[in-house]
């Protein structure tokens, strides 16, 4: 698991691989604009040479603003296809509000 | 009360500032903490993006409202954009309209930089006012799937709430889309999927 982040904002990011051989990404912790391009690093080491749908798995994912939207937005725009489980309350909120919840697949 | 800090322009600063105003507000609600926090991180940001300079936040609790001004040294006046669903920036200050129940610009005092500030009303935390289900409803499942679990008590927030009036009175486009259909569906389910969002007793 790679760790992101000094002592102030952290996250966290752990890449698998579900049935089918779809990505599978927990994502945890806190993003803002400070490590948010540490944690895209880290997904698109991931997702390299992958195309097609990625789920990412942020029900440890505790704070994200208009930063993180902006990563999953570029991700999809990339994919084509992402998937977010089990996003906390405040995460929820911020993709609602942005308008995203149906170009993101948010489940639940 | 009032409390305010001044943070260096980089991007830690805008952690430690939502870490500020969570300690300032650690006597209110949950949701109005979560809210504010939220916007200040969007605020800072902001400020980082376009002044690249220090920023300071300024923080005024009173018994109906808080009130937050984050300060900066950048020039031009922050505008709500509607971006396109692939273009990854500009949503920032939605978050802001949204969460808010006021917000807006001002010049700096001394004739440099910019102000933004945003106010909650305590008075509109839903404990107090008892609104609907449909309100939440609307709100709380733009995907139209799952409604059950989106309504449940322990997932609802006084700001899903705000905003979802907030957005109606607006005309929000982002809430208002295929809100009636959703409503719909919503009385259609059993009651105790949509009735949990009620609270009889405030009404």
């Amino acid at each position: 698991m790679a760790e992101l982040g000094g002592k102030g904002t952290t996250a966290s990011v752990e890449g698998s691989v579900g049935p089918g051989g779809v990505p599978v990404i927990a994502v945890g912790g806190e993003i803002d604009i400070s490590n948010v391009e540490s944690v895209r690093a880290i997904i698109d080491g991931l997702l390299d040479g992958h195309s097609g749908h990625a789920v990412f798995t942020v029900d440890a994912l505790t704070f994200m603003d208009s930063s993180g939207i902006a990563l999953f937005v570029q991700i999809h725009n990339r994919l084509g296809s992402i998937e977010l489980r089990d996003p906390t309350d405040i995460v929820r909120r911020v993709i609602d509000i942005t308008g995203l919840t149906d170009t993101f697949g948010v489940i639940p | 009360m009032t409390v305010s800090a001044r943070f260096v322009g980089r991007s830690a600063s805008v952690g430690e500032a939502r870490r500020f105003i969570a300690d300032a507000l650690a006597d209110l609600t949950g949701e109005i903490i979560d809210a504010a926090a939220l916007m200040v991180s969007e605020l800072a940001t902001n400020a980082l993006v376009h002044a690249a300079a220090d920023f300071e936040v300024t923080i005024d609790i009173t018994e109906r409202s808080v009130s937050v001004e984050v300060t900066d040294a950048g020039k031009g006046v922050p505008t709500l954009r509607w971006p396109e669903d692939s273009d990854p920036h500009g949503r920032g200050l939605h978050i802001v309209e949204e969460l808010s129940d006021r917000w807006g610009t001002r010049a700096g005092s001394d004739g440099s930089g910019k102000s933004v500030w945003f106010t909650i009303d305590r008075s509109t935390t839903p404990d107090r006012t008892g609104r609907t289900s449909r309100a939440r409803s609307s709100q709380a499942d733009p995907s139209g799937s799952r409604p059950w679990r989106l309504v449940r008590r322990d997932q609802r927030s006084a700001c899903r709430t705000a905003f979802a009036d907030r957005g109606r009175r607006l005309g929000h486009p982002v809430l208002r889309t295929g809100g009636l259909a959703r409503l719909q569906g919503f009385e259609r389910q059993p009651r105790e999927a949509v009735s949990i969002g009620h609270r009889p007793a405030d009404q």
